[in-house]
């Protein structure tokens, strides 16, 4: 039983926290000592709450995962996202939510007997996805690569000399966008995932950038944003997806999404158009009459590091 | 009752469900449920027909819920039987006597219903392959009162001259074109020129064929290119992978290939990716 102690003036804390008015016994003691852990545990729960950092909005920070957000909350977060980009690198973008096409299966393929290695497609991936200037940064490595060897580790991607040489070719290397991801299954947050169509994707905002998935994906395909990216205002490209090209935070990663807000409107990849020779070809997998699905059915087509099981949507072909 | 909506979603889904249940209670409004109607092609498929309520965005989640949780084939299975069952319910409901269903706002473009294509043979777009406009123009070197450079077509010259069936190189003739390079193959001038009719070019039959219509002459030797460009497969290319958006622009044989000097230039890489491995970062010396 408590017994109640004879200061009046404490008994309304009493009230609230009878413990205070114990007489100190081993029991009373435990007692005050769960309570005190307790409160602290309490207190360490709503810690991240209280301290938020100064250049993250309280918006920014209880905004959930893409996948949990209505339409709503969508335009709420769209609309904040394209005021920051107006205040932090002062251009007017709108960010939009393509959705998967029903039924669409993308598929890329890369034509080795033509690539001579001229690099355009790095260019234009960097620009058309706002990659950080700093480091001219790109989801496209080129490799130059000795004949008579497919080990992709032996490439070299800072060649600077006329291209191509003869005893020398070309292979870009991309997200192979896997039907059987390593990336995803290693991340710790699920903020990375396979939509309907093949592309894996990032949720940049859910990111915490534990770079699990640059270790685990055998393409050297995923990026890490060291800095905040730098881009001149008249640089920025204003057609932005909420998954895609939309400028990322830093320490975030970030990886080619076949520029998902240009194909999921039908329209073909940076990287493809801006390519001088036409090796690249992309297209519809569950389309029978697509060219890619000739290629895969025609052409001598093989897949890189077939035997890691990772089953890429991404094919690599020679013309005889 | 006048029928507003017709969703579905899967049962794995059900706190959707459980969402639009709440909000036809909340509004008052009507709502039935019928469930298992697609137990054939989708086990746990549940019609939610909804009353009088705007609902676009709780369909758009039900929808988003409805493409993930089930394969392509039985989502169009599934549109069709929607539509089929909102035109008959829409019927019965004018029958009846109701009011005319109102129209949604914008928001709606993200249906999947509607995103969907609904005949892709008939509203596609072309393929539009670039031409030359015609016969080249040559250069004379000369200018004119205003300072253009003075072009004459083929036949300014050729006309007047009988051809030399014999040269094979720029270096054969005795004037013009001198320095022309030409490297293709074993081919003389007039195995592509019409030595009859210089505005024009022939083929390996004879028969004449226009500056425009260059590809039919090049597909004669090159039928795996040929074959390849077709199946799209050779040739850069621009626009839409997807026809029923929009068009695409193709490359003709000559915006990549030099006529006479076809093989494809080599060039110089532009740029290079910067790695903090390799290289010291702009933005630190800013």
């Amino acid at each position: 039983m408590d017994e109640p102690s004879e200061d009046t003036k404490s008994a309304s804390v009493e009230e609230l926290l009878p413990i205070l008015g114990q007489p100190s016994s081993r029991r009373t003691m435990l007692k005050g000592a769960g309570a005190a852990l307790g409160l602290a545990a309490f207190g360490g729960a709503v810690w991240p709450l209280i301290s938020i950092p100064e250049n993250v909005s309280v918006d920014e920070f209880l905004q959930q995962h893409y996948k949990e957000l209505s339409d709503q909350d969508k335009e709420k977060v769209f609309t904040r996202l394209e005021e920051e980009a107006k205040e932090d690198y002062g251009a007017d973008v709108t960010i939009s939510d393509q959705l998967p096409i029903p039924g669409v299966k993308f598929g890329y393929a890369i034509n080795l007997s033509k690539c001579n290695g001229n690099g355009k497609c790095m260019e234009a991936c960097s620009e058309e996805n706002n990659h950080h200037r700093g480091v001219d940064q790109s989801y496209i490595r080129v490799l130059e690569m000795q004949k008579g060897s497919m080990n992709m580790e032996h490439g070299n991607t800072t060649y600077d000399h006329t291209v191509p040489q003869d005893d020398k070719f070309y292979m870009p290397v991309q997200c192979q966008q896997c039907d059987n991801p390593p990336c995803v299954t290693v991340c710790p947050v699920e903020a990375t995932w396979k939509e309907d169509d093949g592309i894996v994707v990032v949720d940049y905002n859910w990111c915490i950038g534990c770079r699990y998935c640059e270790a685990a994906c055998p393409y050297h395909a995923r990026r890490f944003n060291w800095e905040q990216p730098e881009i001149p205002a008249e640089e920025v490209n204003p057609d932005q997806g909420y998954l895609s090209n939309r400028i990322r935070p830093q320490g975030t990663m970030e990886k080619c999404h076949f520029c998902l807000h240009r194909t999921r409107e039908g329209r073909m990849p940076a990287c493809l158009e801006a390519c001088p020779t036409g090796a690249r070809v992309f297209g519809d997998l569950n389309d029978p009459e697509s060219d890619i699905v000739w290629i895969l059915k025609n052409k001598r087509v093989f897949v890189l590091k077939e035997e890691l099981g990772t089953k890429p949507s991404f094919f690599y072909f020679f013309d005889s | 009752m006048c029928v507003k909506k017709v969703a579905m979603c899967h049962f794995a889904h059900f706190k959707y469900l459980l969402t639009a249940l709440q909000f036809t209670r909340s509004h008052k409004l009507n709502f039935e449920i019928r469930g298992t109607l697609f137990a054939n092609v989708c086990s746990s498929t549940v019609t939610l027909i909804i009353a009088n309520g705007n609902f676009t965005n709780m369909r758009i989640q039900v929808m988003k819920s409805l493409i993930q949780s089930i394969g392509p084939n039985t989502l169009g299975i599934l549109v069709l039987f929607l539509l089929f069952l909102g035109s008959i319910l829409l019927v019965a409901a004018s029958f009846a006597g109701e009011t005319a269903v109102s129209q949604e706002n914008g928001e709606q473009s993200r249906s999947i219903v509607e995103s969907k294509p609904a005949s892709p043979a008939s509203t596609n777009y072309p393929i539009l392959i670039n031409r030359p406009s015609g016969p080249p123009r040559v250069d004379t070197g000369m200018e004119d009162p205003h300072g253009n450079s003075i072009t004459v077509a083929c036949s300014t010259c050729h006309t007047t001259r009988k051809p030399n069936i014999t040269n094979r190189k720029a270096s054969d003739l005795d004037e013009f074109h001198q320095k022309m390079p030409m490297s293709h193959g074993n081919l003389s001038c007039v195995s592509c020129h019409n030595p009859e009719d210089y505005d024009s070019l022939k083929l390996a039959d004879g028969s004449r064929v226009e500056f425009t219509q260059v590809m039919k002459l090049c597909a004669q030797c090159h039928g795996p290119q040929t074959r390849d460009y077709r199946h799209g497969a050779h040739g850069g290319m621009n626009g839409y992978w997807d026809l029923s958006k929009g068009p695409r622009t193709r490359n003709n044989c000559v915006d990549c290939h030099k006529p006479h000097a076809p093989q494809f230039p080599k060039m110089r890489p532009t740029f290079k990716p910067r790695d903090r491995f390799l290289n010291p970062v702009k933005s630190h010396e800013k």
